[in-house]
């Protein structure tokens, strides 16, 4: 149980440095525990870059963040220099949209992004989704990486149509894909879907 | 012979007292309920008017700042609260 000087200043450090900043085991790449890799994944739809400090890499830091927040758990999210929660109040800030709230993220309710599947992109999902259950989603993070995957529909969901086909993008990936085009190419290892997306940042953020 | 448990920990009771006591000491004057769930694992529901005007998060922090000792190590003897319950008197 302890708290010295060195770690209160690092923590105070990186807190004021990353105005999003994670205490977790293992990394952003790399969660270590499901509470850990959880947070990940709903930071990843919100913010393209945060700041992470790995607790199992640093004894001094994995007890010193749980006196320093008066926390007894990893993962601790930081929000501009203020304890935000661990990973239960975390899920319910999202879910609720009041973590969107705190991000400074607004969502401009039942806007629908035009999103085009060219028809051979159209028939390959048509195969490759045969038999599978759930509805085939676009998934799009707050780095712009974009995916296909098959999810039940979930409420908030936003339906657009091409080629026939019918994909849902929940409202974060739906803001961020006006203009997509998902085709279907060639690459060494068979063909895959391609999807381009004009909003999306230069290459090699 | 009976089977011998490793790592089994101070008995539950003894737990719960001290988590009643760090708790009492931080928030005087508070309704404290402690619970035994399992070996390392408890239950805390706390009434205080110390909670007036905070949020939940700012309320746990006030419960878990004063258990940070029982909770703290590879030896501790609270592994983790598995509900914690903050009311207003």
């Amino acid at each position: 149980m302890s708290l010295d000087e060195a770690t209160r200043e690092q923590i105070d450090s990186l807190i004021q440095t990353n105005s999003i900043m994670l205490f977790m085991k293992g990394n952003r790449e790399a969660p270590q525990c499901g509470f850990s890799a959880t947070v990940v994944q709903i930071l990843d739809q919100l913010a393209p870059a945060y700041g992470t400090a790995d607790v199992l890499a640093d004894p001094a830091l994995r007890e010193g963040i749980k006196v320093y927040s008066s926390w007894p758990t990893v993962p601790q999210l930081y929000v501009r220099g203020e304890f935000v929660g661990g990973c239960d109040i975390i899920q319910e800030l999202y879910a609720s949209g009041e973590l969107l709230e705190q991000f400074g993220i607004s969502l401009d309710a039942g806007a629908k992004p035009e999103v085009t599947i060219t028809p051979a992109a159209a028939d390959a999902l048509r195969e490759a989704t045969q038999g599978a259950g759930g509805e085939i989603h676009l998934a799009i993070d707050a780095r712009y990486q974009a995916q296909l995957l098959m999810a039940p529909a979930a409420e908030g969901d936003c339906a657009v149509e091409s080629a026939g086909m019918t994909i849902l993008l929940d409202p974060l990936s739906a803001s961020r894909a006006n203009g997509a085009s998902i085709d279907v190419v060639d690459t060494p290892r068979g063909p895959g879907f391609k999807i381009d997306n004009p909003n999306a940042p230069d290459e090699g953020v | 012979m009976a089977l011998q448990i490793a790592n089994q920990g101070p008995p539950p009771e003894e737990v719960t007292a001290k988590l009643e006591q760090a708790i009492a000491e931080a928030l005087p004057n508070a309704q404290i309920h402690v619970g035994a769930r399992g070996p390392g694992h408890f239950e805390i529901a706390v009434t205080s008017g110390a909670f007036e005007g905070k949020s939940r998060v700012q309320q746990h922090q006030l419960v878990y700042g004063a258990i940070a000792d029982l909770m703290s190590g590879q030896n501790a003897p609270v592994h983790a609260i598995d509900k914690l319950e903050c009311r207003l008197p």
